[in-house]
């Protein structure tokens, strides 16, 4: 039995890190997680996630700030990211995607779009069955 | 035709390198008259051969070139880094469409803008503008780039008049009224007022005054908008301009997942990221990245494609998205030939006589094969066993000498000097030290060194990362460095060579080095290690505190150290591809960083030994030699032992009590030893037994194993058996 994909997510809010572990982790995902940008870089360094999910506003270090030093980041340049944030405006979903973001999600995320996105981003088959 | 198109692809990649060597060379000594001649040539000759094809924007842009530096040529200008900059932007956009050329075979569809806003560039000056004017500039419109995606689709595509208004602000006493000008505008797509300078509060507005700026898109002609503006014709700028297609689903439909679901959006969003503005490098990690989510959602949807398509697919927007609407192809077929897929075709240039080695080779495969046949016959008539089996022993052995051969025959098909990680180096660092205001000379050594093509691609970015580093971080500004008694520019070495079959890269600086009492306390302060942990480490293992991982990612430390983010993340690349960084610094004089790497990642070559009854590999590139060690020879401290080997002493460790395995009961004379060259000193590790050398093809630890320290991986032994590689830098 091998790992799934490891998807790593960055939020201050325990209750969204504790939301996104319980959604992703009953389809198969390994949870890691990070309060802010700064530990979210140093968990990405050290053990290199498939999958990121940041959140904007954090403290010490924001998602834009994180996802722009990913992106610089040799190893970790392509990981696959989403943004998450209660904003909805096009502008905001700009500013993520500017920062490095592959696709934007509004707060609250329904469970089975997030599992949707991640599997898509993770290169894992759609469906409970694995059927596309 | 086409051979002649793949021939101009390969002359306009040596064309635009020599061109971007000539064009640093003469920045740094504008009197150089070699190099002026060099680049001259260089653009002309592209100029002669672009011409050849379709591809009138490309011409038309190397011939402005060709024209600025004939007159650099003639002496009527000199290179200033003013006139340079567009130069090197020149050059840089003919390298993105020669490598559009060799994967889509066309320039990309706003190759006419973006000639005609370099094309400005490289007059920079008002004569330029009248002209160019007419074929349309998207690029004196920013704003164009930055339409939502409502906004887009309510202007529609292709050929549009764009109108920037700024109205003067005392219109209002003059007359004019902007608001309704745009009445008057024709067909107007688009609308936008916005203020022109941040708005005053409200008690201090003057309501007399216009501060508003009208950005607008009409899809009538220019020559239909502009009598609308006829009394302001000194604040408006009316240009046609051509927008790229809209990237919608109705425009070009996604063939690989269903209209409108969540995988379509998704990958619709990467096209649309590959458009986002940004400087090259942010753009470059956004294609990276971009390139990975779309591997991986069309893994998802059960169309995987080959990496290397993809990659070349994200090459812009309007080409990604012609690969996904025609597909990718479907999961190979035994029917679908290879050579259906000519996008993803790279050339390797190899020297035409290592080709010839390699088929000598298989020329001689085939005689030797010829010889099986007899001997295959000879058993069939029941022949004497031994003679048999004499005749077979020298088949193998010829064909094993053979195949030894050809792998290394093969194997320097794929070598290539590390020119190819080094020739983006001086760019870099003009380009940095320019931003930096540090004057720093890059001296490169050793770029014809030979790499396998996969290591090469290991090395290029954390090579990137070291050099950039040493001029953020290493190299100070000219001033400190002035007071520091050193002379104002720095010097930034870059280093390959060759050593024990592998290759290694240095980057040296005569900057400020990084100072271990610094290393200490950020390593305390940060928690990293107890204080008194800290303060026992030696200059040398503080130094090394760099590649620790989450020790250079915190802002304040960074400084401190003399190092950026991401030192561990250059450790991790480095190691995983079986190398090793070392890093060497003196405070005041400068830091060295060395990366060794194997020559080749797809093999191996270990020495196999046995310990247990259990049968492992070493790398050969670790072992300094073997031997057998008398008992007597070993001294034993407690349970730590020592060999004096070639007059030193040198520590001996057991390999079965390193595994974990049970001691070996039996009575010997003597051990048999391997000499272990790690980066602290040699170690001599004791085996049961040591076996044949053997290449080997490294498969990483997947599943339970992964777990498991000490391992670099598994591989098979000609014979089938299997092997555990080990890990001897994690074990010792």
């Amino acid at each position: 039995m091998t790992d799934g994909p490891r998807i790593l997510v960055v939020d201050d809010a325990v209750t969204v890190r504790a939301f996104g572990r319980r959604v992703l982790e009953a389809e198969g995902f390994v949870v890691d997680e990070a309060v802010n940008g700064i530990e979210g870089l140093e968990r990405a360094m050290a053990v290199p996630p498939d999958l990121v999910i940041v959140d904007v506003n954090m403290r010490k270090m924001d998602g834009y700030t994180m996802l722009r030093v990913l992106r610089r980041d040799p190893v970790l340049r392509d990981v696959p990211a989403i943004m998450i944030s209660t904003e909805s405006k096009d502008s905001d979903r700009e500013q993520a995607l500017l920062a490095g973001a592959n696709w934007y999600i509004v707060k609250p995320p329904r469970p089975e779009m997030l599992v949707e996105v991640a599997r898509l981003l993770t290169g894992r088959p759609l469906g409970p069955e694995g059927a596309p | 035709m086409s051979e002649l198109f793949d021939q101009f692809i390969v002359e306009a990649q040596d064309l635009l390198e020599t061109a971007g060597g000539a064009l640093l060379a003469l920045e740094r000594d504008p009197a150089d008259r070699a190099s002026v001649d060099e680049l001259f040539r260089a653009f002309h000759t592209l100029k002669g051969a672009s011409a050849l094809f379709d591809m009138a924007p490309f011409t038309r842009l190397v011939h402005a070139g060709e024209d600025t530096l004939s007159l650099l040529r003639d002496g009527r200008r000199a290179l200033t880094p003013e006139l340079a900059d567009p130069l090197f932007r020149v050059l840089d956009q003919c390298a993105r469409w020669v490598a559009a050329l060799e994967t889509a075979g066309a320039l990309p569809d706003d190759a006419p803008t973006a000639a005609d806003a370099l094309v400005r560039g490289l007059a920079g000056d008002a004569a330029a503008e009248g002209t160019a004017a007419a074929g349309g500039e998207a690029e004196a419109f920013p704003w164009l780039a930055a339409l939502t995606a409502e906004e887009r689709a309510g202007a529609g595509d292709g050929r549009l008049t764009a109108i920037d208004y700024r109205p003067d602000p005392e219109c209002f006493f003059t007359g004019d009224d902007p608001l309704a000008l745009f009445r008057r505008v024709p067909d107007l797509r688009l609308l936008r007022i916005e203020a022109a300078e941040p708005l005053p509060a409200l008690a201090e507005m003057d309501p007399y005054r216009c501060v508003l700026h009208f950005r607008a898109l009409s899809g009538a002609d220019a020559e239909a908008v502009r009598p609308a503006f006829r009394s302001v014709p000194d604040q408006v700028h009316i240009a046609a301009v051509t927008l790229k297609p809209a990237l919608k689903p109705a425009v070009i439909p996604i063939a690989v997942a269903p209209p409108d679901s969540l995988a379509a959006r998704m990958l619709e969003e990467q096209g649309r990221i590959l458009e986002l503005p940004g400087s090259a490098v942010e753009r470059d990690s956004r294609r990276a990245a971009v390139a990975r989510a779309v591997a991986a959602i069309l893994a998802s949807l059960g169309r995987p494609a080959d990496r290397r398509m993809i990659e070349a697919a994200c090459a812009d927007a309007v080409t990604l998205h012609r690969f996904l609407a025609e597909g990718p192809a479907r999961p190979a077929t035994p029917e679908s030939p290879p050579t259906a897929i000519p996008a993803a075709r790279r050339a390797l240039r190899v020297e035409p006589e290592r080709m010839d080695a390699l088929m000598a080779l298989v020329g001689e495969l085939s005689v030797v094969k010829g010889q099986l046949g007899p001997l295959l016959r000879r058993a069939e008539d029941g022949e004497l066993a031994t003679e048999l089996r004499r005749d077979l022993k020298g088949f193998s052995a010829r064909l094993d000498t053979l195949v030894g051969d050809l792998r290394h025959a093969a194997l320097r098909l794929r070598l290539l000097p590390l020119a190819r990680v080094f020739d983006p180096l001086p760019r870099l660092v003009r380009d940095t030290a320019r931003r930096l205001d540090k004057t720093v000379e890059l001296m490169l050594e050793g770029a014809e060194t030979e790499a396998d093509k996969d290591i090469l691609d290991v090395l290029g970015e954390p090579l990137l990362h070291l050099v950039r580093n040493a001029l953020d971080h290493g190299i100070e500004p000219p001033d400190r460095r002035i007071t520091a008694g050193k002379p104002p520019g720095g010097t930034l070495r870059v280093r390959a060579f060759q050593d024990k079959g592998g290759v290694v890269v240095e980057v040296s600086d005569d900057g400020a080095g990084i100072d271990p009492a610094a290393m200490r306390r950020a390593a305390a302060a940060k928690g990293l290690l107890e204080p008194d942990a800290a303060a026992a480490l030696s200059d040398a293992d503080a130094v090394r505190l760099v590649f620790a991982p989450g020790f250079s990612t915190a802002g304040a430390v960074s400084d401190l150290s003399g190092r950026g983010v991401g030192m561990d993340a250059v450790r991790a690349a480095v190691e995983r591809a079986g190398g090793r960084v070392e890093i060497a610094s003196t405070p005041g004089a400068g830091t060295r960083v060395r990366l060794s790497l194997p020559l080749t990642l797809s093999i191996t070559r270990v020495v196999v030994v046995e310990a247990a009854g259990a049968l492992y590999g070493i790398p050969v590139a670790l072992v300094g030699g073997i031997q057998r060690v008398p008992r007597a020879a070993i001294r034993a401290v407690k349970r730590a032992e020592s060999v004096v080997l070639r007059d030193r002493v040198v520590p001996l460790v057991r390999l079965r009590r390193l595994l974990g395995q049970p001691e070996d009961v039996r009575v010997r004379e003597s051990d048999c030893v391997v000499l272990a060259e790690l980066g602290d000193g040699p170690v001599a590790l004791a085996v049961d037994d040591v076996g044949e050398r053997a290449d080997v093809v490294l498969r990483p630890m997947t599943g339970v194993l992964r777990s498991l320290r000490g391992y670099a991986g598994t591989a098979a032994l000609g014979d089938g058996r299997l092997i555990l590689v080990l890990d001897l830098r994690e074990l010792l």
